[in-house]
């Protein structure tokens, strides 16, 4: 029986590697915005958001029967503001989708 | 249930509450007040994470909700900053450019709720409504547990070690055996722990141990 005997547990070769650096660990996620796109999205989220809230908040106050003119007035004109600024997003997000394309 | 039917049924029991709102738009955060303020909640806003530290005050149940994306501190930097100073306030995300990796490190740190702008007209209420509670709950409970241990601290070391006895079931003789005291002491012992921690019972005594 001149079989060698395979070596066991911590006596096995263990074919070397060549030593890597550890990876470093993951960064904290900067929520910044990624591309022009994201950019244009986050932005125009800010006015429809706003165009919700005022919209929103006059329906439960109509509900309450608690919506004073004064505040009518002051969510109608935000809402007036805000569907005007999202309208100059998109025309931008049209100017840069057509720069984009030619 | 109808949107509508569940605000009638919120305003007719309303619940007080307050909000804080960061974001660094103004006019988000003047809609946002003017929604709130309907439910009616009451609103504090703030135009950057440094200006909610600086001028943030505890003031009972409240939920704060917060802009992901903002210059100087973000959202996640404020929220660790929450975390750090162990002020314990659900945090509610908004974001208008909803990545799920943002998503999993807010939810990570504790946060609340994550929605995506423009959110739909009832879920940043209902959501707000769901914080603001277990805000409540969570204070209720800090409490009641601070009555407790105030209760039990003050035992004398004898008084603990009859009651500790009696919650564990312990009849008197055995008790008294147990701490090589006569029967008739540890029926004053119990007595006077019963009167300083004001339980009516020994169930009440019971859950004054295991609930503290």
């Amino acid at each position: 029986m001149a079989q060698a005997m395979k070596p066991r547990g911590r006596e096995r070769e263990v074919p070397k590697r060549p030593v890597t650096p550890r990876r470093k660990p993951p960064a904290a996620v900067s929520p910044k915005p990624c591309n022009p796109f994201d950019e244009m999205a986050h932005q125009l989220a800010q006015p429809l958001s706003a165009i919700m809230g005022y919209a929103r908040g006059s329906q439960l106050r109509i509900q309450t029967n608690q919506l004073a003119p004064k505040d009518l007035d002051r969510a109608l004109e935000g809402i007036a503001r805000e569907a005007l600024r999202a309208g100059d997003l998109l025309r931008q997000l049209r100017e840069t989708m057509k720069e984009s394309r030619s | 249930m109808t949107r509508s039917q569940q605000t009638t049924d919120q305003q007719a029991t309303p619940m007080p509450g307050m909000v804080h709102l960061v974001d660094d738009d103004p006019t988000v955060l003047a809609a946002l007040r003017f929604l709130f303020e309907a439910v009616p909640w009451n609103v504090t806003t703030y135009l950057s994470g440094d200006d909610f530290i600086t001028r943030y005050a505890d003031d009972g149940p409240a939920c704060l909700v917060l802009d992901l994306v903002m210059p100087g501190m973000d959202g996640l930097a404020l929220q660790r900053t929450l975390v750090e100073r162990s002020w314990d306030l659900p945090v509610i995300f908004l974001s208008g450019q909803a990545k799920i990796h943002h998503a999993v490190e807010a939810l990570k740190t504790g946060a609340a709720d994550f929605i995506e702008k423009p959110f739909g007209d009832d879920v940043i209420l209902d959501r707000v409504q769901a914080a603001i509670l277990r805000d409540g709950t969570r204070r209720h409970n800090a409490a009641t547990r601070e009555m407790r241990q105030r209760r039990l601290a003050g035992l004398t070391r004898r008084e603990r070690d009859v009651a500790s006895r009696v919650v564990a079931g312990m009849p008197n003789k055995v008790i008294a055996m147990d701490l090589g005291i006569s029967p008739r002491t540890v029926e004053v012992y119990r007595a006077q722990g019963m009167r300083k921690t004001g339980a009516r019972s020994v169930a009440e005594l019971v859950r004054l141990f295991i609930e503290t």
